[in-house]
């Protein structure tokens, strides 16, 4: 896997394009809950172009020290500016809204979401199967699935939105 | 405790501990910290928790070669380095050397959505990978309460550290838990003493008269016999230092050695000995009974025999000292210059009662002598509460008995006719030497008592006291029929009988030359009776003679008459005669 594969990562996004992570600690229930829920948020309110990291804390301890990380599940939104970090699982809308400074009494938008897997190291599986199907459901692109550690690389190039 | 109990202890199995390596914390938990449990402490704002924690790690590491993870929520790595760079501390060697990991927790309300539920498994991702990383034994978390500023759902937080001390204890690793000083009803500010059971430590940082002091107690220590007490604890260049460090038990040596006082005639008082080696001394009196010179004595005599003496003095400077003492005869200048006599002059109010007692005990250590005086105990009572100095002095005796050196402490009394220790410490003393002024005949005198002296049988006679240039001396006091006199009156009652005496002696001496007088005329006498007796024995001895010879030559005479008459021839048997 090359960063050629998504050159968002890469080069300055565009206004246009949002990028999140989103940490978990392997699929247990709440985190899959929580990513149904931000999927769902991300179709009906986003809109724009919107590219979704997913970082497994299990497969990358390391990453939680280094970002910051101490409630399960934790949203970064990287850009657009400004930075925000959201806790929970996404069943309150309006605090999710308010926390990706998206106005709630905006019109829903069309866009389209990507869905990034960052496994933590070569000997991790693929990605959950239910990713697909949630990710199939929304239109969803799955990308960065593969056995390199090229994905963790990039994730920590992306830091500078901290 | 009988030979069945101690068998029966020994098969009981008992708490595991983890030496914290903290100066005398481990003496008064009696080990350490519960291995594998958390230890929680607590205590205001600056009370040392974070440093206490931090020492428990840098400790462990450098001593007991346990790896440590220190979790901070509320300084970075970088803060910590420097804030304990002062102590000694290193803590980026420990941190190269893979020894020590500190993982600082940033946590900003503000910055934090809370759009649902959740849970705290990023932290134990963190803690776990931590800990696994340089394989910890120890691990502290400081301060976790920051999670509740952080965070608004207090009910997963509570739920969160209720598993993350479960999941501690699994883990096997000692922890301590700092957190905030609560209000009437908690502990700590979030109840964290819910969680963290098995050892409670209490910080406290109080201004007691403009000084500030700090404390430490232990609230609770499951299985463990401890210390209810407050413990004086301080902190400097060589970190966290909680006090006493001995004086726990009694359990010093008690020596049959004797120390001389330096005033024979004291030595003679104290069972012609003097005092017992390693034990304490008290010197009490008023202002100018004679106190210093007491000390003083001790001083010398243990110079002169090459043993090395401490004095730590109060309220004179040391050159004052030597020179008063010089008036009085004795010269303590040469053992200062030799080294065998070591001052710590300094003054009360400089510091708090802990840091003098710290830094007393650890000029004591360094300078290693046979005997150390302390003048005068009772200039701490400017700096501390009567409770407080009685607790300090009683560790300063503990701490000397138990290195067995002979403590001397004076002790100035607001009354002369009290006894008083000044401090209310006479149990601590096992030596109590009472000086009193006596005033009488225009005229004070000064006067020593022992009230009391331990293992040995002493005098309970008042000797008075005098400074001679020559040192200390004490003189009996002066008992005729008269009374008991001192001073110049014992001097006037002395000359006084001494007169008597003479006018007694006088008398006699007369009448025994008037008989000898009479005795030489009697012989005289004698004599001449003799005299004139031989001469008289003489005459008629020579009378006696001539008779005697007139008698023979008439006997003679007669009997040729007779031979003439008879007209025979020689032989004829005619006649008998």
């Amino acid at each position: 896997m090359s960063t050629q594969a998504h050159p968002d990562y890469a080069a300055a996004p565009t206004p246009e394009e949002w990028k999140l992570r989103l940490y978990v600690t392997d699929w247990t229930p709440r985190c899959v809950a929580a990513y149904r829920n931000l999927m769902k948020i991300c179709q009906e309110h986003v809109g724009d172009k919107c590219n979704i990291e997913v970082v497994d804390l299990l497969e990358q301890p390391e990453a939680a020290r280094r970002d910051q990380i101490v409630a399960v599940p934790t949203l970064v939104k990287v850009s657009p500016r400004p930075s925000r970090v959201l806790v929970g699982d996404f069943t309150k809308l309006e605090r999710v809204l308010k926390g990706l400074d998206i106005d709630p009494a905006g019109p829903p938008r069309e866009g389209t979401t990507m869905i990034s897997w960052q496994p933590g190291n070569a000997a991790s599986g693929p990605a959950p199967l239910f990713l697909e199907t949630a990710g199939a459901a929304l239109e969803a692109t799955r990308v960065g699935t593969g056995p390199e550690k090229e994905g963790g690389t990039m994730q920590s190039g992306g830091m500078d939105g901290r | 405790m009988s030979p069945r109990r101690r068998t029966a202890t020994a098969s009981l199995p008992t708490l595991a501990k983890v030496p914290t390596g903290i100066s005398g914390l481990d003496e008064i938990t009696g080990g350490g910290l519960p291995k594998g449990r958390p230890t929680l402490v607590y205590g205001s704002a600056g009370s040392g928790k974070t440093l206490i924690g931090l020492e428990f790690l840098v400790r462990g590491a450098s001593q007991f070669n346990d790896p440590g993870v220190f979790m901070s929520f509320e300084e970075t790595e970088q803060e910590l380095t420097t804030n304990v760079g002062s102590l000694g501390f290193d803590l980026k060697a420990l941190v190269d050397s893979g020894k020590l990991l500190i993982d600082h927790v940033a946590i900003e309300r503000s910055e934090i959505q809370e759009t649902g539920e959740y849970d705290l498994e990023g932290l134990f991702v963190r803690l776990n990978s931590a800990i696994d990383s340089i394989k910890a034994k120890r691990v502290v978390l400081d301060t976790i309460e920051v999670l509740y500023a952080g965070l608004t759902n207090t009910g997963i937080i509570r739920a969160e550290l209720r598993r993350l001390f479960r999941w501690l204890k699994e883990k096997g690793v000692t922890t301590v838990v700092t957190g905030e000083r609560g209000g009437e009803t908690m502990l700590t500010r979030h109840g964290l003493e819910e969680y963290v059971s098995d050892c409670v430590i209490f910080l406290d940082n109080r201004v007691i008269e403009e000084l500030s002091t700090r404390r430490l107690r232990i609230v609770k220590y499951r299985g463990t016999a401890h210390s209810t007490n407050e413990f004086p604890f301080i902190i400097d260049e060589k970190g966290v230092s909680v006090l006493p460090v001995t004086s726990v038990r009694l359990d010093y040596p008690a020596s049959e050695e004797r120390v001389p006082t330096g005033i024979p005639r004291l030595d003679a008082m104290l069972d012609s000995k003097g005092y017992i080696k390693g034990s304490s001394i008290l010197v009490s009196g008023m202002v100018g009974t004679g106190k210093t010179s007491v000390a003083a004595s001790l001083v010398r005599q243990t110079c002169r025999a090459g043993r090395k003496c401490l004095y730590f003095a109060f309220e004179e400077a040391p050159s004052q000292i030597m020179r008063n003492m010089r008036s009085i005869g004795i010269d303590l200048e040469p053992f200062a210059k030799k080294g065998l006599l070591t001052f710590h002059a300094t003054r009360v109010s400089e510091q708090g009662l802990e840091k003098h007692l710290l830094a007393m005990q650890q000029v004591t250590v360094a300078a290693d002598p046979a005997v150390v005086v302390v003048d005068a105990i009772t200039d701490f009572g400017t700096i501390g509460a009567a409770l407080e100095v009685r607790q300090m002095v009683l560790r300063l005796v503990d701490f000397f008995k138990l290195r067995q050196i002979t403590g001397l402490f004076t002790s100035m009394s607001s009354r002369a006719d009290l006894e008083e220790t000044g401090v209310g410490l006479s149990s601590a003393f096992d030596t109590w030497i009472h000086l009193v002024n006596v005033q009488g005949n225009l005229e004070r005198n000064r006067t020593l008592v022992v009230i009391k002296s331990r293992g040995m049988a002493h005098s309970n006679q008042v000797r008075e006291f005098v400074l001679t240039d020559k040192g200390v001396e004490l003189v009996d006091i002066y008992n005729s029929p008269a009374g008991a006199f001192m001073g110049t009156a014992r001097l006037a009652q002395m000359a006084a009988d001494e007169a008597t005496r003479l006018a007694q002696a006088e008398g006699i001496s007369a009448r025994e030359r008037q008989v000898e007088e009479k005795r030489r005329a009697l012989e005289a006498r004698i004599n001449a009776l003799r005299a004139e007796f031989e001469a008289e024995s003489r005459e008629a001895e020579i009378v006696i003679a001539g008779e005697k010879a007139r008698e023979k030559a008439v006997a003679a005479e007669r009997k040729t008459l007779s031979n003439h008459r008879a007209a025979r021839p020689a032989g004829g048997k005619e006649r008998r005669e």
